[in-house]
């Protein structure tokens, strides 16, 4: 007979940060955030059940299960707040044709209406049912309350240390800092707490060496583990330093936590209604604004907006992002992104260009940069 | 009978803006049914009809093709909807939203096409209805359209997935009956639920002399063809601004396919269920009549003809067919059961599955269903299409002409 020590936690798998973890691992499952990408192979294979025009990171998240990534295939159900349109969609292939179980759920898009606040509360009652039913064990509210407070101690953990960020020379860099995000998304809580706690100590120590940087935020969608190409490029070839993300996988959803002072399923729903939002949100000055937010915090010099190709989101928005900072006078540059190796020529000339201009001081600067989208979709 | 053009009908090298022309052309054209006729008529009146009722100042706004149509109707508002307004736009409309607004070239042609034509139109009426969970392009196109100074109000619909049923579906129509009473609010100031009640009657009604006319057509599929029976489906909802004339056609068109209908005329036409999108090829409709073949189903747009339940309260009614009846919001097996049924009822030889090129949700949907149907033996197509005035592509009248030989 199995002794209780020796089952193996179900292991719930999930893509979008709107996605409660807490709620997950107060019913005794392991959370596991997939948002692997940058292998074009990968994509290709995903097309198989998706179509040439979709979205290349939901093309990677069908194609991972079709090729039978270890991480992937390991998981017992997958919880889907259908946040975009290609990721339900792909959700949906990953069921059907992969036959892994899975749970969607609504994600209403506007957030400040009571209604929707309400029914999303009552969303996060239906994942708590399911959950328990995946892994047999109920979610009491002492333990969902543990699980809140655990998370949000790491949530603090990555903001603070993205704030050394903030000094001119940061004690680490925008590639180290995703490092930190992949751990909360893929240690043990736990691990990754008693980390961040010794890590931020030692960066905190750093003496600054006076130097000063090209300071970047880069922005838009998601950047998956193992699409680092621009990452690299900025920090590695181009000697600026990326002090802020606003995005999925960087400093955004770590940036506010869920409340603990109200009954933990209202917390979460409002928590994670309330996160900093992604583009898929309504309204989008508030993501503006937000956008804006970050940028003056963190005295960034320029913006690196990127938007994945046939991401509906952000790359549709994409120019009102540039709008909002050609007032505010910070320079940005879009970039529209995909996972082949093919442009990394190219990108690198935009990107070296772009900077120059900065470094330059070029009072011209901020026209050029608003006007990069139409020479980045030139073919 | 089907329609009788002028000049040939699918040429396709001739030049784009011929057959924009020809578009018009065609619903210019005489049918052979008067009814028909006066419907096509209406068509092409009804966007000038929307900015003159604008003018004269009556409320307007762009809606009112789905099941939200009694809401709009109910407030005295006149719906101008957006496959028609689409039926105005051209390459030129989609160059203009990419350049305007900056949108990529891979985005959904529907999306850039009505950005480009609401661009054109802005000095016009302003209001629209956004529907948050049927299409995320048109999510971002309308925050960005807010820019421009147009009011949109997005109704946040849940997503009903697939198996969704009992308690988590009844807990989604409460949602969606709450976004709904937001949208009548904000079109008509106060909800009136005895003007909602009537409104849904009278669109029942509709509804079964448009299932009628599909049903005869069906039965006879010589005397009109596709294209009118397209523009007699748009109608069902918006009823092209004037509900008691379109009432009245509906009559006399059935009166007309009953005559047909007793001189007992045998048809050679192979039915065809069409699943998807109503792009404005309309080439393409015209080349599958031409091969011999008659769609004998709209399916999936065609669940928007469900009768509204009367015996529940009127917006409980509209929301709970909100929730099953929008072709975006379900899950990519949920049509299953109505292709099939649609399949079974008309004999029908395979199904086409017309999406538009970019279309972030249909994708999916497309080859889940294809896959069952396949393991049924049943034959179908994929199409990507646009959303634009144009000629269908030459891939799109390749395949179409080797899928329709297939089946015949």
């Amino acid at each position: 007979m199995t002794q209780p020590s020796e089952v193996k936690p179900k292991r719930a798998g999930y893509f979008c940060v709107y996605t409660p973890i807490e709620l997950l691992a107060a019913a005794g499952a392991t959370p596991v955030r997939l948002f692997k990408g940058g292998d074009a192979d990968v994509v290709n294979s995903g097309e198989v059940h998706t179509r040439s025009f979709f979205c290349q990171f939901a093309q990677y998240s069908v194609g991972a299960f079709r090729e039978g990534d270890p991480l992937y295939r390991s998981i017992d159900k997958l919880y889907h707040f259908n946040t975009c349109d290609q990721m339900k969609k792909g959700v949906e292939a990953i069921g059907e044709f992969f036959g892994v179980p899975y749970r969607m759920l609504c994600l209403p898009r506007e957030r400040s209406r009571a209604a929707s606040r309400e029914f999303m509360q009552r969303e996060v009652e239906f994942l708590r049912r399911d959950v328990e039913e995946l892994t047999g064990q109920a979610v009491t509210e002492a333990g969902l309350r543990e699980q809140i407070a655990r998370y949000n101690r790491a949530r603090r953990w990555l903001r603070e240390i993205s704030e050394l960020r903030k000094r001119d020379d940061p004690p680490l860099t925008g590639g180290e800092y995703l490092e930190l995000v992949k751990a909360f998304y893929y240690l043990p809580i736990d691990k990754a707490l008693a980390a961040f706690e010794s890590l931020h100590g030692q960066l905190s120590a750093e003496v600054e060496s006076g130097d000063r940087p090209l300071r970047i935020m880069v922005a838009g969608g998601i950047v998956a583990d193992g699409d680092d190409r621009l990452t690299r490029l900025l920090e590695d070839e181009l000697d600026t330093r990326i002090v802020v993300e606003d995005h999925c996988t960087g400093l955004r959803p770590f940036y506010l936590p869920v409340p603990e002072d109200r009954p933990p399923l209202q917390a979460l729903a409002e928590g994670y209604l309330d996160q900093a939002p992604c583009a898929r949100m309504k309204p989008l000055s508030e993501r503006l604004d937000f956008s804006e937010q970050l940028a003056r915090e963190y005295r960034v010099d320029a913006i690196v907006y990127v938007s994945l190709k046939f991401c509906s989101c952000y790359a549709i928005t994409g120019n009102s992002f540039v709008k909002r900072f050609e007032k505010l006078g910070i320079p940005v540059l879009e970039i529209s992104s995909d996972y082949s190796e093919s442009d990394l020529g190219q990108l690198k000339t935009r990107l070296g260009a772009f900077l120059e201009l900065l470094k330059k001081g070029d009072a011209d600067v901020r026209h050029r940069a608003g006007t990069r989208r139409a020479a980045v979709a030139a073919p | 009978m089907s329609v009788t053009v002028q000049g040939p009908v699918v040429q396709l090298s001739r030049r784009r803006e011929h057959h924009e022309v020809s578009q018009v052309d065609w619903l210019k054209s005489r049918t052979g049914s008067p009814a028909v006729d006066r419907i096509f008529e209406l068509a092409l009146s009804y966007i000038q009809r929307a900015d003159e009722a604008h003018r004269q100042g009556r409320k307007v706004v762009y809606g009112g093709g789905m099941t939200d149509a009694p809401i709009i109707h109910a407030t005295d508002t006149f719906p101008c909807v957006f496959p028609e307004l689409g039926r105005l736009a051209s390459d030129g409309s989609v160059a203009l939203a990419e350049d305007h607004f900056r949108i990529a070239r891979e985005t959904c042609s529907m999306v850039k096409a009505t950005m480009g034509e609401l661009l054109k139109r802005k000095g016009l009426f302003k209001r629209l209805i956004n529907y948050c969970s049927l299409c995320e392009p048109y999510n971002a196109a309308f925050e960005v359209l807010k820019e421009e100074g147009y009011d949109i109000y997005s109704v946040d619909l849940p997503y009903r997935s697939e198996g969704v049923t009992g308690q988590r579906f009844e807990h989604l129509v409460d949602f969606a009956e709450k976004e709904l009473r937001g949208l009548a609010t904000w079109l008509g100031g106060r909800y009136d639920e005895a003007r909602l009640g009537a409104e849904i009657r009278r669109l029942n009604r509709l509804h079964a002399k448009v299932r009628r006319v599909l049903a005869l057509q069906v039965a006879h599929p010589d005397y009109i063809g596709t294209l009118e029976t397209l523009f007699v489906w748009n109608g069902a909802n918006h009823n092209y601004g004037v509900p008691g004339e379109y009432e009245a056609l509906l009559d006399q068109l059935i009166d007309e396919l009953e005559a047909y209908a007793r001189r007992g005329i045998e048809s050679t036409r192979v039915p065809i269920v069409w699943a998807g999108g109503r792009g404005q090829e309309f080439g393409l409709y015209k080349l599958f009549d031409d091969l011999g073949g008659f769609i004998s189903s709209w399916t999936m747009t065609g669940l928007l003809l469900r009768d509204y339940d009367e015996g529940l309260s009127p917006l409980r009614a509209v929301a709970r067919n909100t929730v099953i009846g929008m072709g975006g919001p379900g899950g990519s097996k949920d049509q299953l059961p109505h292709l099939e049924e649609a399949v079974r009822r008309t004999g029908s030889k395979g199904i086409i599955f017309y999406g538009y090129f970019g279309c972030s949700f249909s994708s999916v949907n497309f080859e889940v269903l294809k896959k069952h149907f396949n393991a049924l033996g049943i034959p179908s197509l994929i199409l990507d299409g646009s959303f634009q005035t144009g000629d269908p592509s030459g891939q799109n009248v390749t395949r179409l002409k080797a899928f329709m030989e297939m089946v015949q």
